[in-house]
């Protein structure tokens, strides 16, 4: 059975949090330190987590979702619960220290787009044909030749050869304009093949790629969840079986 | 002392909820029934169905069961057994005359499967049975999206019996797997799935056989809507919707 993941492990976005978790340790720590042991630890990082509690807006950068806070509502939450009283002075700080924390996670998230791009290129097609073991040749449609498989020694290859090219999508479909459906059916298709099994780079986070294979073994059409790549080999990926 | 005591209880019996659910979703499934049993709860659970004669015992998988039967006005009928709640259960009794789906929801994946029982055994020599999709172009968001066609087929021959099961290949698993949430950021869904593949089937006439076969469809289902059936499409030789 082809398994396929619909989402792998996003591993720089946890790096880039996890290191946004240590910065606010730290932060917290001095903070603590400051004031001199006067409030308990548990209290501080109550107020702090509280504090976190903030009105955002989603923004989508890049294809990478960003919650910008604009109202500190914790913050408020705790100044109308503890305003009466003293202690509203001392516990202040951790209370906006949680609120600015936001804005860590904010770069965190901005700072992993770059690497994530650069570790994991969306535009390059390693990073889809990264696991190509398991791949498995399967005909989708009758125009297909008869008694093809996959030449996996050309596959192990590494698509090093690939060409980006345009996706001719006035070839493959809008010359079909004006046609009647049974005519468009009776079309041969220039991708009868889809490769399956094939996995992303581990940790890329991204999802298992949906692999069209040209008629003539050359051309690879990758289908992502954001974009589609047409590529084209010097070789064929294909043979004749024997 | 007390409240500890109760909690305790409270505890055990979670355990005990959570034990039985796990027993009866994992338990090996009893033996199936005898055919006098089989058509004697048939008869009790769906009257109408009026059983005559058990034609065969068909495996799906360990849960799932096809048992045709011919009733007293001889009609060719299927009857679908699920094993639940540690108990074989007949989920719904039919006498359609075309080839039905049959959607089994799965942990991992769900399985299709083909069933039918009929009574032109005499003109019909084989099924075929398609996996399709449209071919079709989007675009969006400044970006195109090209959706090759999928026509996968497969034969299969009656072998002079009225009634069969066949499962959906491994393939054709694999292709509608591809096709589930990958695509859903691009792709306007239309199957009963959320994708776009549509299940069709086709009769192939023994040789011999010049007049059209006629399928009605105009047979009676009895259901405790426990499961999942389709109708596949019907398609003809030379139809404008495939490619030959």
């Amino acid at each position: 059975m082809v398994t396929i993941d619909y989402s792998s492990i996003a591993i720089i976005p946890v790096i880039t949090l996890l290191l946004a978790w240590c910065i606010c340790g730290y932060l917290f720590y001095r903070n603590y330190k400051k004031h001199g042991g006067g409030i308990k630890i548990w209290k501080a990082v109550l107020v702090l987590f509280v504090g976190l509690f903030s009105f955002s807006i989603n923004l989508n950068i890049w294809n990478t979702a960003l919650k910008l806070s604009i109202l500190p509502l914790g913050v408020w939450i705790l100044y109308f619960i503890l305003k009466g009283r003293n202690r509203w002075k001392s516990y202040r700080s951790f209370a906006w220290l949680g609120f600015s924390f936001n804005f860590i996670f904010i770069v965190a998230s901005l700072v992993a787009i770059p690497f994530q791009q650069w570790i994991f290129p969306d535009k390059k097609p390693a990073t889809y044909l990264a696991n190509l073991e398991n791949a498995k040749l399967i005909t989708i449609h009758p125009s297909a030749k008869k008694k093809i498989v996959l030449d996996r020694k050309k596959l192990a290859g590494k698509f090093t050869h690939m060409k980006q090219r345009e996706i001719y999508s006035d070839k493959w479909f809008s010359s079909l304009y004006g046609m009647s459906p049974s005519e468009i059916n009776k079309k041969d298709e220039h991708f009868p093949y889809q490769l399956a099994g094939v996995k992303p780079k581990w940790g890329s986070g991204l999802p298992s790629p949906v692999l069209y294979i040209e008629k003539d073994g050359k051309g690879i059409l990758i289908t992502t969840p954001q974009q589609q790549l047409y590529y084209r080999l010097n070789n064929s990926v294909l043979k004749e079986e024997q | 002392m007390k409240k500890r005591k109760g909690m305790f209880a409270l505890l055990v019996v979670v355990i005990g909820i959570i034990g039985l659910f796990f027993y009866s979703s994992f338990s090996k499934p009893a033996p199936f029934p005898t055919e006098e049993a089989l058509k004697k709860d048939i008869n009790q659970t769906f009257p109408e169905a009026s059983v005559k004669t058990i034609q065969d015992i068909i495996h799906v998988d360990e849960r799932h069961k096809v048992v045709p039967f011919i009733s007293l006005n001889k009609d060719y009928g299927l009857s679908y057994w699920i094993w639940k709640k540690n108990k074989w259960r007949v989920a719904e009794v039919d006498n359609r005359e075309e080839p039905m789906i049959w959607k089994i929801e799965d942990r991992k994946r769900p399985k299709y499967v083909y069933v039918w029982n009929i009574f032109h055994k005499n003109k019909v020599d084989s099924f075929t049975f398609y996996l399709l999709r449209q071919r079709d172009y989007i675009t969006y968001d400044r970006q195109s999206l090209y959706i090759p066609p999928v026509q996968m087929t497969e034969k299969v021959l009656l072998h002079n019996k009225t009634y069969g099961v066949f499962s959906i290949p491994e393939d054709w698993a694999t292709i509608k797997d591809y096709a589930r949430p990958v695509q859903t950021d691009w792709l306007f869904v239309n199957g009963e799935d959320g994708d776009a593949f549509n299940f069709g089937w086709r009769p192939n006439a023994k040789p011999g056989v010049k007049e059209p076969i006629i399928f009605t469809n105009n047979g009676e289902s009895f259901s405790n809507g426990d499961i999942i059936l389709r109708f596949p499409e019907r398609f003809e030789k030379g139809s404008r919707d495939l490619y030959e």
